[in-house]
């Protein structure tokens, strides 16, 4: 390791399988797992999607209102009993008390409080607009080849009255954070190794050809709930997503990729100035040996959305009625646009 | 607006109609934007008013006239109540608005060419309401000359959804821009608000009969 530039750094072990082109890969967890499904796309291997972007939608407005990041609508999952909360919402097995915040008129999902901008403009889009979005949920996880993890954070806040995490303190992008009704949690080895043997089990109940891929975000905390210093709160969590990657692999077709050790063994050299920022050249880095070790095929042409020309066509078809109006012999002459009065002071 | 075009023409009002599309080099457009020829800027300002536009107004059809080979609704934010369309994926109503507002950029951009150069009043007439029959909306298109599309018409109120939507932000521009939304005569429309079978023109467009009813609306602000 002495002698290896940071480049030739290579602590992958082969995975017990492959993700071929046909694969349908489901990524999800912490800001860092954007990059996996975002390179993942770049190499042409689509991400499976259930909630994908209409096509009418520019590539500015899909990501404006968070589609094409996952495989559907859920944002990024930052911790282990956020991903078994949403599975089991998906199923209809839990259903959180704290549903719904209203704030200056908009509507916020408490789990997605950043979906959309500006929040939900009435209860009924909220309404239903989860209701597909979690029927998308429960269809991305029954039918995924493979499932990308990134772990994130330790540290959450819950609902004293179900346990209900949210992936934001309320407070910070909508509701309200209440003492008297949020507790912060910080998630120990087991309870993380818990969670997602639940997610893993339960999940293979309906799909059980899934394949699992862990890994623990290099990304440090930017603030910690705890009283301690970041650092220290950060080595912590690391820590325990890092053991609890480690348990998991004991379930079959469960692979650790070590992106953390890729990214940590270069010190600063991969982290921008906020040393928190993993830097593109990092992110390269992490996924070429990603695809070297873990994809079956070599590099392809990357996906894109797809688009159509719906909305040309249709304006094709406005004009053109539109000109079938203006041919028509009663109205020579007439306007379209602009009529101006026309005042006698003006013949 | 040709029926009211037709109705002024049948009612032998004198209209000063200056249509854009039959003004080759009216209006200029660069990276910019859009705007007027010096001789429409002239005309425009040599008119004390008041201005009635109709700019545009086709942005809800162009988005909703037809089904969409991937169904779409979406919940109106105004009335949420309305009814959805069970085979459709429901859209949020930020990204309609947001593609609505991409398809009126064009003609907003007019609408405050027109401001900027008029002294006078400035009224904007509200498109139609849309009419709710699909089966006779459906006869009256001439489908061959759209090939690659769905020959269906979206649920009308679908259709009626993005024409709410569409005169929401035409009524934000005006209120900025301190001209006047004219609301569509209350007659023609029925309890549903679409448009009463009276007036009735084609699939795209209201019939004489509705121009009337918008003439009689501009010689009252006249």
């Amino acid at each position: 390791m002495a002698d290896h530039a940071n480049a030739d750094i290579d602590p992958v072990s082969a995975p017990s399988f492959r993700i071929d082109a046909d694969s349908r890969v489901v990524t999800a967890g912490s800001c860092f797992a954007q990059h996996v499904a975002r390179h993942l796309r770049e190499q042409g291997h689509a991400c499976f999607e259930t909630e994908p972007a209409h096509p009418m939608l520019s590539v500015a407005m899909a990501e404006a209102f968070s589609y094409g990041i996952y495989a559907a609508r859920y944002g990024n999952i930052y911790t282990s009993r956020q991903l078994l909360q949403l599975w089991r919402r998906a199923t209809g097995e839990f259903v959180p008390a704290d549903d719904i915040w209203e704030e200056d008129g908009s509507w916020f999902d408490p789990f997605r409080p950043t979906i959309q901008p500006g929040g939900f403009s009435s209860v009924r889009e909220y309404m239903e607009d989860r209701r597909q979005h979690l029927a998308a949920v429960r269809r991305a996880f029954a039918e995924m080849d493979v499932f990308i993890f990134t772990l994130g954070l330790t540290e959450c806040w819950a609902a004293r009255e179900d346990g209900a995490v949210y992936p934001l303190c309320p407070g910070v992008a909508a509701g309200r954070f209440d003492a008297d009704r949020h507790a912060f949690l910080n998630l120990t080895v087991e309870e993380v190794v818990a969670d997602l043997r639940a997610f893993i089990l339960e999940v293979r109940q309906l799909n059980p050809g899934m394949r699992v891929i862990l890994t623990v975000s290099p990304v440090p905390l930017a603030a910690t709930a705890e009283s301690r210093h970041v650092l220290v709160a950060t080595t912590y969590s690391k820590a325990v997503l890092r053991i609890a990657a480690e348990q998991l692999c004991q379930l079959p077709d469960v692979y650790y990729f070590p992106a953390y050790e890729i990214v940590t063994a270069a010190g600063r050299d991969y982290l921008a100035a906020d040393r928190r920022t993993v830097l593109e050249h990092g992110v390269r880095h992490v996924m070429a040996l990603f695809f070297r070790h873990v994809l079956g095929t070599t590099k392809s042409l990357p996906v894109t959305a797809v688009r159509d020309n719906f909305l040309q066509q249709g304006q094709t078809i406005v004009d053109t009625l539109c000109d079938e109006q203006r041919l028509d012999p009663l109205q020579s002459g007439a306007a379209m646009h602009t009529l101006t009065e026309h005042h006698d002071d003006q013949s | 607006m040709a029926c009211v075009a037709r109705a002024a023409e049948s009612a032998a009002v004198p209209l000063n109609a200056l249509n854009f599309w039959d003004m080759p080099g009216a209006i200029l457009r660069d990276e910019s934007g859009s705007r007027f020829s010096v001789a429409l800027v002239q005309q425009l300002e040599q008119h004390s008013g008041p201005v009635f536009s109709m700019v545009g107004g086709a942005a809800h059809g162009v988005l909703g006239m037809l089904v969409h080979p991937r169904r779409f609704d979406f919940v109106l934010p105004t009335q949420p109540g309305l009814p959805l369309d069970p085979t459709a994926e429901l859209l949020p109503a930020g990204v309609v608005r947001g593609v609505l507002e991409s398809l009126m950029a064009d003609y907003l951009a007019l609408m405050s060419e027109v401001r900027r150069h008029s002294a006078g009043p400035l009224f904007h007439i509200e498109p139609p309401p849309p009419f709710a029959d699909n089966q006779r909306m459906h006869a009256d298109m001439p489908w061959d000359m759209y090939p690659g599309m769905l020959h269906e018409i979206s649920p009308a109120y679908l259709r009626y959804k993005l024409w709410r939507m569409h005169s929401q932000i035409l009524g934000e521009w005006c209120a900025g821009a301190v001209a006047t939304l004219v609301a569509c005569p209350r007659m023609a429309m029925d309890e549903n608000g679409f448009m009463r079978e009276p007036y009735y023109g084609d699939g795209a467009h209201a019939n004489a009969a509705y121009g009337e009813l918008v003439l009689e609306q501009m010689r009252q602000l006249a």
